[in-house]
């Protein structure tokens, strides 16, 4: 567990407060704020973890490879990377995975975002209510919301061991499909787990659904998949609030990527328009429609209206995805029937082809090219959370102003709390933190 | 130092990353021969995980984690803990690359009325952290003798 170990520095007029090191976020980074006058002059969320070059050692690998090779990117969202560069190859090799085998891709992607979220939820982002520090001493007073937070996190790792051989890395998805399928009646073994679970999701929703809320809202631009037939998990055409509906072919023209001084993650933003923001907030407020009455029952009950702008109200919005991922997965298994293969062939063609899917953070793209070979020639992917990098910048920006007259140690926590909103996988976009205050 | 792990029933619980190098070594210590060979002992590897770990042994019984140790002592130093009722050096686990180390597992699981009814720590001080899947000689023959002991300790 990292420790927050808190340096102060005087220099001249100017004050600089640093927490080496963010907890409770996946990955390292930290964060600088400039203030002058009471006016914040400056905002940079620094991410120092070490580039990791992925998209340049795929270049000249076998295109059966860019599942494995991009889901150890990061080990809470593997199948965001695996589905990713799937869907990609696919599209060039003219394959389209239907039926049970897409349904499948489905299950094992809400055994993903049960994990992502419940942990999140519970293990980073429920102690900064209760200025708790972390969750163990959530646990000493609330020891049966922890008990079935860790039973609901179970399922989902379970879902994800029945289907792709482990819960980390998994190791049985392929181009096509799966090197093996489960039977009809391991899948419905899970089902008695996932019941339980659908409901002590419900429960934990309005019990976090008590907490003390700060008031701040931010005027969004919201980006995420948008498919008509479901809420979108697997795919759909890039949607936001501001007029954006293209094809996932024509993300290269709408986002673009730029390095900036302070963090080895690039930075990536709608092109000429500025910051969005991607993940639960965005998919629940693009595609609350798609959600299961059950799940807008308790988005309402827990105070959610059908539009949400307060970040720190995204655990609520991610309980209300753990409830669907549960009855998705609980619709699939009793539908599931075993299909003829486990997997469809994929031929190599030259070409060039697109894969995006919806990330517990949100859209996590894919372009790769490949030759006649199946060779590799060219590779892009860009996590969610350099999209939401410069988003958060910008929340950050607002609130201190905001908040400008709070002690320094209230500032850097309030800024920490905001940062964690967004669950942020420093680990992935480097491909993040110290709290630097500066005022004078 | 003699851990009184003797059950019925043992989880050995082996923690690390088998493509790191000596951070390998708790992988190594669960597919050795002497140690797959000990009748009463279930085995299970960890990559780190803490709830994982929290759910393998909430379950009771006598639990034993295997893991690399990353503290500053000279390379091969081995440790041998009751996490239970030793205090543990508190330079020893600060390290983690996972929010949820072992200290905050077992003060977690205290907390959650998780705990098996015994809990011991078996870990050796790592040389070479970088990529790769070989233990570095020092550490190896390190790993050796803790395994030897681990055998020892359950076998009595």
């Amino acid at each position: 567990m990292r420790s927050l170990s808190v340096k102060k520095v005087n220099i001249m007029k100017n004050k600089t407060l640093k927490i080496d090191i963010l907890a409770r976020v996946e990955g390292e980074g930290g964060l600088k704020l400039k203030i002058s006058n009471g006016i914040v002059k400056d905002v940079q969320l620094k991410i120092y973890e070490p580039p990791r070059f992925f998209e340049a050692f795929l270049r000249g690998r076998d295109f059966r490879e860019a599942p494995d090779i991009t889901s150890r990117i990061c080990g809470i969202c593997p199948i965001a990377y695996q589905l990713g560069a799937s869907h990609a190859m696919e599209e060039i090799c003219g394959v389209k995975v239907d039926g049970q085998l897409k349904a499948l891709r489905r299950l094992i992607y809400t055994g993903e975002w049960i994990e992502s979220h419940v942990l999140h939820a519970f293990m980073l982002n429920a102690p900064d209510f209760f200025e708790a520090g972390s969750v163990i001493h959530l646990a000493q007073v609330y020891p049966e919301v922890v008990k079935n937070a860790l039973r609901m996190k179970k399922a989902g790792n379970e879902i994800m061991v029945v289907l792709g051989g482990r819960e980390i890395h998994p190791i049985n998805l392929r181009l096509g499909g799966f090197y093996k399928v489960p039977k009809k009646r391991e899948l419905r073994a899970l089902l008695e787990e996932i019941k339980w679970s659908k409901q002590a999701a419900v429960d934990s929703l309005m019990f976090i659904s008590k907490f003390e809320f700060p008031e701040f809202k931010q005027n969004y631009e919201f980006l995420a998949l948008s498919d008509p037939d479901e809420y979108a998990i697997l795919g759909g055409r890039l949607v936001s609030n501001c007029g954006i509906n293209l094809p996932i072919n024509e993300y290269d023209n709408c986002l673009v990527e730029e390095h900036v001084p302070h963090s080895t993650a690039l930075h990536s933003h709608l092109r000429g328009a500025g910051t969005c923001l991607l993940g639960p907030l965005a998919r629940y407020n693009l595609n609350f429609e798609q959600l299961t009455p059950l799940a807008k029952e308790a988005a309402f009950n827990a105070g959610l209206g059908r539009h949400c702008y307060n970040p720190f109200k995204s655990i609520l919005v991610r309980m209300v995805e753990v409830i669907y991922a549960f009855e998705e997965a609980e619709r699939i298994i009793e539908a599931y029937e075993e299909p003829d293969s486990p997997a469809i062939e994929v031929n190599p063609r030259a070409g060039t082809g697109y894969g995006a899917t919806e990330a517990p953070r949100g859209i996590c793209y894919h372009r790769y090219t490949i030759d006649d070979n199946g060779i590799i020639l060219d590779s892009k992917i860009v996590a969610p959370t350099s999209v939401n990098q410069s988003r958060i910048e910008k929340d950050l920006w607002d609130l201190v102003q905001a908040n400008v007259g709070l002690t320094d140690e209230k500032l850097k926590f309030f800024c920490e709390r905001a940062i964690r909103n967004y669950d942020p996988c420093i680990s992935c976009s480097t491909h993040f933190l110290t709290v630097d205050i500066e005022r004078d | 130092m003699k851990q009184d792990v003797s059950s019925s029933k043992i989880l050995l619980i082996c923690i690390g990353n088998e493509f790191r190098e000596d951070d390998g070594l708790g992988i190594y210590i669960g597919r050795h021969s002497k140690i797959r060979s000990l009748r009463n002992l279930a085995i299970i590897e960890n990559s780190g995980d803490g709830m994982a770990m929290m759910d393998a042994w909430k379950d009771g019984g006598t639990v034993i984690l295997a893991d690399a140790v990353r503290s500053g002592r000279p390379a091969g130093t081995l440790f041998h803990f009751d996490l239970l009722k030793d205090p543990i050096p508190p330079d020893l686990f600060i390290v983690s690359t996972h929010n949820i180390g072992i200290p905050e597992c077992i003060s977690l699981s205290e907390k959650l009325d998780m705990l098996p009814e015994k809990l011991f720590f078996y870990g050796v001080e790592g040389q070479d952290f970088g990529y790769g899947k070989k233990l570095s000689p020092l550490v190896k023959a390190a790993t050796e003798r803790l395994i030897d002991e681990i055998v020892a300790d359950v076998e009595s």
